[in-house]
């Protein structure tokens, strides 16, 4: 039976593989008709799957019409059966080789159809009927195979014919055992989980909770440092709870003391990221709800070091709105008061200002670094330069256990979108859509594919038919998801680490980038050696007998210069196997003819330079011997010179390795005749070195350019100017001391910020262009082997065009290029795992040393591709006027989100907050965003919807809220989050006169659309909180004010305020008049009936 | 009530820094608007109530809107008194109100012609700032901007001069075409409104409310005789009027609001002070003028002040004796004052001779009383008429000349 199964599976695949886009088609209704029939042939089945159309309970049709699956869900679908087959098929050819691995019993997935093997064994059968029903494609030719990344199918054909089965299935029996059915966890896992129960030092932390050491074993290789069992323990004890402490009553002592600023382990296969990327979403819900969300809260906390308050805030929306902000203070102050009582405090704090830094409450065990910023001081931006790195990293242990193929980065971020597109419209899940939605938008932090983004957009502003469809809340969760994964991409944040690059390569601490080049005439850094690269160290493990090696360049026999990174011995953490800080090293090696040992000859040690992890530093070492040797001194001069972040730090004397004979040779006449010999045989069979990069390095390096003559100090700061932030960065505004000139009212709607970024690819070029300017003074001594490799700098085309008439300067030699080899993570091939060298050829492959090139395509440029910042604004539309107002009963009426005593609504409340800052972040230091949200008016749309917004909530006061705008002029609190994004908002467009003009006078300045006027429905409370922020940016800036606002719409609120008290508003005719204009008609009309009596 | 205030004094301090910054026609125009509303409808109550009571009470949004006038006028008063003057104010203020005397007439009749003693004094601040910027002579044309010298016709022009002159009217009009519709009109037209008119206009008024001249508008008149705030003082200057008239708000709530205790301290009763020099002559000469009708008390205490004055500094003997409204005026306030003393006298020496009965009720006792009081203060009154008389004549005749006689 199995082989005839593994027989139609093969097929299956086989056919999938030369499928075209019309035989999808008609596979898809075939295979609607077969499952109708599979369900008719097996009533006791509860793996049901049938047409839309046979539904006659609406319950049933909403469960499939929430099940629909769109474009992208087909694919999806279709790479879960590719993943199905595969591990089928891996299995089932074990079971052909006679060997029995596999430990689930194929009988009971057959005999027991509620499992997950048999739904997926399903799903195959289903394609496989398919198939023997003649769908496969005629043509087998290339063009007509399926590519799944770039499939397109039709979704007004294919939307209502696929249907997804929906499985019931019973609650697991064990929690462990559906770990391990879904591979999880194995056998070798079940016997050290039975050794950590016997293990008595944990005994003193817990016992008896096999959850709880459950959990632990899973995050316990996660990350270093590894959280504590107890830790654990209180988090489950939190989620069985579901009590959750506000701000007002709870501050960092309740908060469960996790690891800060681990870093997360790559080198083996993580459990944690086996439940997420698992190949379908069912894993997630078979887990039991209280060690889900617990294993939630870890993952997020560990990877955002967020306290508990910060994390129900912020992925569960637990925000007491009602909480007066004088009371927060309050709290913070009485707070500040204990820590000032508490003497550990006051002499952490007391050293931290002495060290510059400032210490947490963390204390060593937990991962202490001295330069870890105080929670006070830390906002979630600081935070996040550090968490785009993380992100990658986790990912890219994601690569390693999730997936089998080599085009799986940002895997997890597709995995992700579509457990939330599953779940999003179950009512008995939804407790999962705040933490996945969270880790969705951290995960794109480190960049989102074009087709995640679309899908977000999609999900969050598809037009609100039903609630349960696709929940409010679920649409502002992608909304903070989206602006989260906006705000840890931006430009901006790069800069904050001194360098700008999307681009770099990502080291597990293993061999890194190796590659061994041969068939050189000669060694290549025989007089000159030079390198130079940006390089970010996680931390710096101590204690183990090789420490990092940033760069090493040595012969077949040893020879040769390595740069490391030794950790400094006596800051060291001996818990957490750390040191804080680090020195260069400098090594020389000659070669050994024997090839038995090493041959350290100078070690140059620079304390000067003390290095600090997670700290992006540019290296540039140059290493020259003189040329003079016999004619201005007897001995050669050899220095080698370090510069350190664009500086110079040390220029000392530094031996050059003695490599191969060539260098014994000169200094040992009597070895003459072995020289001539040798010489003969390297000749004949080359000479080879073997570069490597990122050995045993924990972290991140941009392009390493590896030279082998003589640069310049210009040249290597010019490479270290590239990536240091000028790249990519937006031209600010000129204007200093916040001075406004008048005349940008007129060029408003004409400024265009030219983009003077400077491309990193640059490099290259300036290094031929010092070339070129050298006067054919420093003449290439040293000529590849192979005549290709100088082609591609040379460039080739204009062969044929050299003569002798030509000057030298232009001569096909003086373009050749100083640099020897240059591995840069933007040229890369992902499919092949291949980062491309263009000078010598020396290809490497990144992932045989537990590398990863990585490129962070930020939500900002993304969205380009599809449709724009304008995209944007669909949101506006739907989350404020579509219909929100008929669906705040549904809302409340909906407990499972709800958590805490919290009512589902109030979650929402600050969806116009989360909605500017959203296109805040998009439009922050990206002057195309900026550009093309002013250029579709996309200031004036929002505009328009927030007074919708406002129109709602005062045509309908009453005291629940109706609209999203009322809570806004209710609770402080809510109002100062409004003002805090008007702010960013208008902060974020400063690159661009137009849109901060724009979004100053239509927005933040638009006293209309915020003050309560005379709606009397709406509280006074923006008022009192927008209105002093105004007068101080008025104070600051009148000019601007002036040009940008006026004071009619001042005078006008003047005017309320002081007739307020009588029963009407009795404004006179003339002061109408004036006010009415262009600019504020729709705020008028809508705070002021009698306008429209005046209009008309 | 306490957040509407707050958010009245915010908006008024955001307004104030907007139009100190340069002032625009589109800005200026509905904050006067709303002043004219305000104080049109306050005089309309006020007129109505002093019918039947005397003394005016406002409670409610009468009073919130008579707040709002008060703070409002004050905010214009210190617009109209910064040095340098705020660019393009003038120019404004006179668009808003259609011509340069249309300002001076609005100041007059919405400010100055109120009911309300602080009103008043504002409107006489107001209207010394604005004739103070626009006037050159007291019987010159109101008129905004620069003013031309007179054309010398008995020289020459110089060569070249025609093309120059051409030059400048192109540019002229280039300006005023920049400046925007309307200013042709304020600029260009000359004003039949002089100095001199405004100020009898002003004392006509004040004339006319001198039953309801409190300590407000005395100190607007001594602010009328002497300048405290001359050109070298900082106390005009906008830096100094934005640091002290827009003050912070508490930690909590933030922001700026405006500071009218800053503004009652500048605006409320001063007395002259030493290092003061005297205005022009125009509104001494109302002041002067104006002593007769003023109340007892306040004549007194303008008297002290002027014959302080006059004691301490030659130059203001100078120029008060300079001007041709001092004698006629000292002499009628003298002439009042004895016959009120002689007067004073009979009824005096009619009551310590025999010659009639012992007051029969104690109304009567009073009325003597009162009438032996007020006999000491018209006393007082002559001799501090007389004192200042005497020094000015002294003054003329050490002078001498025809003036003397």
């Amino acid at each position: 039976m199995y082989k005839r199964q593994d027989a139609s599976r093969r097929r299956s695949i086989q056919a999938l593989a030369t499928l075209n886009v019309e035989d999808f088609r008609r596979m898809s209704v075939a295979s609607c008709q077969f499952t109708q029939e599979a369900s008719i042939e097996r009533p006791l089945s509860t793996n049901y799957s049938r047409p839309i159309s046979d539904m006659n309970s609406n319950e049933d049709a909403d469960v499939i019409k929430n099940n629909a699956v769109s474009e992208d869900d087909t694919i999806d679908k279709l790479e879960d059966f590719v993943h199905t087959c595969e591990f089928e098929d891996s299995k089932l050819s074990s079971w052909d080789d006679g060997v029995l691995v596999d430990t689930h019993s194929s009988e009971s997935s057959v005999e027991n159809p509620q499992s997950m093997e048999s739904r997926e064994r399903g799903l195959c059968t289903e394609f496989h009927e398919a198939d023997k029903g003649g769908l496969h494609s005629s043509s087998s030719s290339p063009s007509g195979a399926i590519e799944l990344d770039d499939l397109s199918i039709d979704s007004s054909n294919s939307l209502g014919s696929v249907s997804v089965p929906i499985v019931v299935e019973p609650p697991p029996t064990s929690l462990t055992d559906v770990l391990l059915s879904a591979g999880v966890i194995e056998d070798a896992d079940l016997a050290a989980l039975d050794e950590l129960h016997t293990d008595k030092r944990l005994h003193e932390q817990s016992t008896g909770d096999d959850d709880a050491l459950l959990l632990y074993y899973m995050f316990s290789d996660f990350s270093t440092p590894a959280v504590s069992l107890k830790s654990v323990k209180d988090i489950l004890k939190t989620e069985a709870r579901r009590d959750f402490p506000s701000l007002s009553n709870a501050g960092d002592k309740e908060s469960i003391p996790l690891p800060r600023d681990v870093v997360v382990n790559v080198e083996q296969k993580s459990k944690v990221l086996s439940v997420i990327l698992y190949r379908n979403h069912q894993l997630l819900l078979q887990i039991p709800k209280v060690f889900l969300m617990a294993f939630f809260r870890l993952l997020i906390r560990l990877l955002t070091n967020e306290t508990d308050f910060e994390y129900n805030e912020r992925t569960l929306l637990l925000v007491d709105w009602r909480e007066e902000i004088t009371d927060g203070k309050a709290s913070v102050a009485a707070r500040e008061e204990e820590r000032n009582a508490d003497p550990s405090y006051q002499v952490r704090r007391d050293r931290s200002r002495r060290t510059g830094g400032s210490n947490t409450d963390g204390d060593k065990s937990q991962g202490f670094l001295p330069f870890q910023l105080d929670d006070e001081n830390r906002d979630h931006s600081s935070r996040k330069d550090a968490l785009i790195y993380t992100m990658v990293r986790l990912q890219q242990c994601g690569t390693i256990c999730g997936s089998s193929h080599g085009n799986s980065d940002k895997l997890a971020a597709r995995k992700l979108i579509r457990v939330f597109d599953v779940i999003k419209g179950q009512k008995g899940y939804r407790h999962l859509l705040a933490p996945v939605a969270r880790l969705l938008g951290l995960t794109c932090a480190a960049g989102v594919s074009e087709r995640v983004l679309r899908r977000i957009l999609t999900l969050a502003s598809a037009p609100v038919v039903s609630f349960s469809q696709i929940p409010l809340v679920a649409r502002l969760l992608l909304v903070r998801a989206l602006q989260i994964a906006t705000e840890g991409s931006s430009r901006s944040i790069f800069l904050r680490g001194k360098t700008s690059f999307s681009n770099f390569f990502s080291f597990g601490g293993g061999k890194g980038l190796r590659r061994t080049i041969s068939g050189l005439s000669a060694w290549p850094f025989r007089n000159d050696f030079g390198m130079a690269v940006w390089f970010r160290a996680e931390t710096f493990a101590s204690g183990n007998s090789k420490y990092p090696v940033l760069l090493s360049v040595r012969s077949e026999d040893g020879g040769g210069i390595e740069i490391s990174i030794m950790p400094l011995e006596n800051d060291s953490h001996a818990e957490s196997n750390t040191a804080s800080a680090a020195v260069l090293v400098i090594s020389v090696f000659d070669s050994d003819p024997d090839g038995m040992e090493e041959v350290e000859v100078q070690r140059l040690r620079m304390p000067g330079c003390i290095l600090l992890p997670r700290i992006w530093y540019h290296v540039a070492v140059r290493h020259t011997r003189s040329r003079m040797k016999g004619v201005f001194s007897l001995s050669t001069r050899q220095q080698v010179l370090i510069m350190l972040d664009g500086k110079m730090m040390t220029t000392e004397s530094l031996t050059f390795p003695r490599v191969s004979n060539e260098d014994f040779s000169r200094e040992s006449k009597a070895a003459a005749f072995l020289q001539k010999a040798v010489r003969r045989s390297i000749s004949r069979t080359g000479m080879s070195l073997t570069v490597a990069l990122g050995e045993g390095l924990e972290g991140q390096t941009g392009s390493l350019y590896l030279f082998h003559e003589n640069v310049s100090d210009a040249t290597l700061r010019s490479i270290y100017e590239i990536g240091s932030g000028a790249a990519g960065t937006v031209v600010k505004a000129r204007h200093h001391n916040n001075r406004w000139d008048s005349r940008r009212c007129d060029i408003v709607r004409k400024s265009k910020l030219l983009d003077v970024a400077i491309k990193k690819d640059d490099a290259d070029e300036i290094v031929v262009c010092q070339r070129r300017h050298s006067n054919g003074d420093l003449v290439l001594d040293w000529v590849p082997a192979s005549s290709g490799t100088l082609a591609v700098m040379d460039f080739g085309e204009g062969e044929d065009q050299e003569s002798f008439e030509l000057p030298a300067d232009l001569s096909m030699a003086s373009f050749s290029s100083k640099l020897f080899l240059v591995w840069d993570p933007a040229r890369s091939m992902a499919v092949a795992d291949i980062a491309l060298d263009l000078h010598i050829g020396a290809h490497v492959k990144m992932a045989d040393g537990g590398v990863q090139a990585w490129q962070v395509d930020g939500a900002q440029d993304v969205i380009g591709s599809v449709g724009g910042v304008q995209a944007l604004l669909t949101l506006f539309e739907t989350l404020l006027c579509g219909g929100v107002e008929n669906m705040w009963r549904e809302v409340d009426a909906d407990q499972n989100f709800g958590v805490g005593g919290a009512r589902s609504s109030e979650g929402l409340w600050s969806t116009i907050p989360d909605l500017i800052s959203l296109v805040a972040s998009f439009v922050r230091d990206h002057g195309e965003n900026a550009r093309e949200l002013l250029r579709c008016g996309g200031v004036d749309v929002i505009e328009s919807f927030v007074l919708c917004s406002r129109k709602i909530a005062t045509n309908n006061p009453s005291s629940s809220p109706s609209s999203l705008f009322w809570p806004l002029t209710t609770y402080p609190k809510l109002s100062s989050l409004l003002i805090e994004s008007l702010l960013a908002l208008t902060s974020a467009g400063s690159h661009c006169v137009g849109l901060e003009t724009k979004v100053f006078s239509r927005l933040l300045f638009n006293i209309p659309l915020w003050c309560s006027g005379t709606d009397r429905c709406l509280s006074a409370s923006l008022d009192i909180t927008l209105l002093p922020v105004l007068s101080s940016i008025a104070k600051a800036n009148p000019k601007k004010v002036r040009d940008c606002v006026g004071i009619k719409d001042m005078v006008f609120l003047l005017k309320i305020f002081a007739d307020s008290e009588q029963g009407k508003v009795s404004t006179p005719p003339f002061v109408l008049l004036a006010l009415v204009d262009t600019k504020t008609i729709g705020g008028l009309i809508n705070a002021y009936p009698a306008c429209q009596h005046t209009r008309q | 009530m306490g957040e509407r205030r707050l958010v009245s004094d915010i908006l008024l301090a955001m307004i104030f820094d907007i139009l100190a910054s340069g002032t625009l026609p589109r800005d200026m125009s509905p904050f006067l608007n709303l002043l004219s509303y305000y104080l049109d409808a306050e005089w309309d109550e006020s007129s109505n109530e002093t019918e039947e009571k005397s003394e005016i009470s406002r409670t409610g949004a009468r009073h919130e809107r008579h707040l709002i006038s008060v703070k409002g006028c004050a905010i214009l008063v210190f617009l109209l008194q910064i040095k340098p003057a705020v660019p393009s104010i003038l120019e404004s203020f006179a668009h808003c109100c259609g011509s340069v005397e249309g300002a001076a007439g609005w100041i007059l009749c919405a400010m100055v012609n109120s009911f309300d003693d602080t009103i008043r004094s504002l409107g006489v601040r107001c209207m010394v700032a604005y004739i103070e910027k626009t006037a050159t002579s007291p019987d010159a044309p109101l008129a905004t901007g620069t003013t031309l010298e007179p054309e010398n016709t008995s020289s020459a022009p110089p060569e070249g001069a025609g093309a120059r002159r051409i030059q400048s009217i192109l540019a002229v009009g280039k300006g005023l075409a920049g400046m925007g519709p309307g200013v042709r009109s304020v600029v260009v037209t000359p004003s039949g409104l002089t100095a001199r008119v405004a100020y009898k206009l002003l004392w006509h008024l004040l004339r006319g409310h001198r039953a309801r001249i409190g300590k407000h508008t005395y100190a607007a008149l001594v602010h009328l005789v002497v300048d405290n705030t001359n050109k070298t003082s900082s106390l005009s200057s906008k830096g100094f009027i934005r640091e002290n008239l827009i003050s912070s708000n508490d930690r909590v709530i933030g922001g700026f609001r405006i500071n009218m205790d800053f503004a009652n301290q500048m605006l409320l009763g001063r007395s002259i002070v030493s290092g003061c020099s005297l205005r022009d002559g125009l509104g001494i000469s109302t002041v002067l003028r104006l002593l007769r009708y003023l109340s007892t008390d306040m004549r007194e205490k303008l008297l002290c002040e002027l014959l302080a004055l006059v004691e301490r500094d030659t130059s203001s003997i100078i120029a008060l004796s300079g001007l041709p409204d001092w004698q006629p005026c000292l002499f009628q306030l003298i002439s009042e004052a004895m016959e009120r003393l002689g007067r004073q006298n009979k009824i005096s020496v009619t009551i310590d001779g025999s010659t009639r009965d012992p007051p029969s009720s104690e109304v009567e006792v009073g009325i003597s009383l009162n009438l032996l009081e007020s006999a000491s203060t018209v006393e007082k009154r002559a001799d501090l008429c007389l004192d200042l008389y005497a020094t000015l004549l002294g003054h003329c005749v050490r002078g001498g000349g025809d003036k003397v006689w």
